[in-house]
């Protein structure tokens, strides 16, 4: 007698993901990223970079919907802008069907994270870490 | 080597988790799990590599690079070279020894690109790991991964890489290896080297300061980049492109990100340089090619995916 196929644990379930401004949508697996589960999906309607919350190419706003989120890049994602939705696709694990808007990535702020060290260092001239704008070089 | 800076000696990357970065850095890549410091930032480096560490890795709020630093032949170097660039226009400031573990005191400037650099001539030097200095064996057995043979040069973004370039060359004593030139002269991208490597740094023009693209990690043949590319399969890593050839350099490489989305490279083979040989020169026009040499297709990822 053949063995009864069965589906895994929690096959079956799944979120709906609507990409708004595409005109989308795809399913998600519970315990998939909102980008890895696109991917999974051959769609395009969120662009994909570094798939580790770096670069920011992924960032999307979410409108709708109940989600938890790993640690994101603080240059791409503020945290007045998370407050706000903002996201980055790769890090979003959905709890529930969620609406989306992607495309945000041309946002991306230009900002300097500057190193930091916990040892005094001796300074000559302008303290690079501590003096935002460049000296003009000759 | 003109001026005494002999090759690339350290370079410090942020990660958002560190546990995670070192699945992919120790267990993935291979590199040597060297000590720990009580800012928790961890060193590693290449089996091959004699100095103590060649790769620290902090955990913070954004990834990126926090700066690269090149080894000298000795203090009276960094100390020469230390007014040099004072005197060329850079802020540079002194960082104590030990700041980094068991590293001597080293010399950090800032460029017009917006990346920080360091020079230093002293670190422990704890030896090739797992082979002795005499009579030694081919190789260490006990390597995981993709056994990162050494870490060898990093690609930066950002603007004014003429500024940044004439740093190295004029004050430094790097040559230009290999450059991308657009119709109108405008140098677009420029590989350095301080010594027969067709790169020890490289910079490609962008508006935003300060960015990392890669880096990259060697290894000695083709079978083992297409292992690493099994590996990066294997373990459901974010690969970025490869393995294929690149124009430039003609290196053999493959690219990938680690879990917070600095990207990687191994690579191996490649030209060599030497200071009489004048650069090597791809035209923008063929820069798909220049980039990779057998899909000659620009992607847009490669190009605009930064930390």
């Amino acid at each position: 007698m053949r063995e009864k196929l069965t589906p895994a644990t929690g096959a079956g379930q799944y979120f709906q993901i609507m990409v708004v401004n595409r005109g989308e949508k795809y399913r998600c697996r519970p315990g998939q990223s909102l980008l890895a589960s696109m991917e999974l999906a051959n769609s395009s309607c969120i662009n994909i970079g570094c798939r580790g919350g770096g670069c920011g190419v992924c960032k999307v706003r979410i409108l709708s919907g109940e989600y938890s989120c790993k640690r994101m890049s603080k240059t791409h994602i503020a945290e007045d802008q998370a407050e706000a939705g903002f996201a980055l696709a790769c890090r979003v694990m959905p709890l529930s069907d969620l609406t989306v808007e992607s495309d945000h990535c041309s946002e991306r702020p230009h900002r300097n994270t500057q190193f930091y060290s916990d040892s005094p260092a001796t300074t000559v001239g302008n303290n690079p870490s501590n003096n935002k704008s460049q000296r003009k070089f000759k | 080597m003109k001026k005494g800076v002999m090759r690339p000696g350290h370079i410090q990357l942020r990660v958002l988790d560190m546990e995670e970065a070192l699945k992919h850095y120790r267990d993935l890549l291979g590199l040597i799990e060297m000590d720990r410091d009580q800012q928790g930032r961890v060193y590693l480096k290449g089996w091959t590599e004699v100095d103590k560490f060649s790769v620290v890795l902090r955990e913070a709020d954004a990834p990126g690079m926090d700066f690269v630093g090149f080894k000298c032949l000795s203090e009276d170097v960094v100390d020469s070279l230390r007014a040099e660039l004072i005197e060329f226009g850079c802020e540079v400031e002194d960082i104590p020894a030990g700041e980094l573990l068991d590293c001597g005191r080293r010399v950090r400037f800032n460029s017009p690109s917006g990346h920080y650099f360091e020079l230093f001539a002293s670190k422990q030097q704890t030896g090739k790991w797992g082979i002795g200095e005499v009579n030694p064996e081919a190789w260490p057995q006990g390597l995981t991964g993709m056994k990162a043979v050494r870490f060898d040069h990093c690609l930066l973004y950002g603007p004014n890489i003429a500024g940044t370039a004439d740093i190295f060359c004029k004050v430094l004593g790097f040559d230009l290896a290999e450059q991308v030139i657009e119709p109108d002269g405008n140098i677009i991208a420029r590989f350095l080297t301080t010594s027969s490597k067709a790169h020890d740094v490289a910079f490609i023009e962008h508006p935003e300061q300060g960015k990392l693209h890669h880096a990259s990690f060697w290894l000695e043949t083709w079978e083992d980049v297409l292992r690493a590319a099994d590996l990066i399969s294997m373990n459901d890593v974010s690969l970025d492109i490869g393995p294929t050839r690149h124009g430039l350099t003609h290196g053999k490489t493959i690219y990938f990100f680690d879990p917070c989305g600095n990207r990687s490279e191994v690579f191996c083979g490649g030209d060599y340089h030497y200071p009489d040989h004048p650069p090597v020169t791809w035209q923008a026009e063929q820069l798909g090619k220049a980039i990779f040499y057998h899909d000659r297709q620009l992607n847009e990822r490669f190009l605009t995916v930064l930390t």
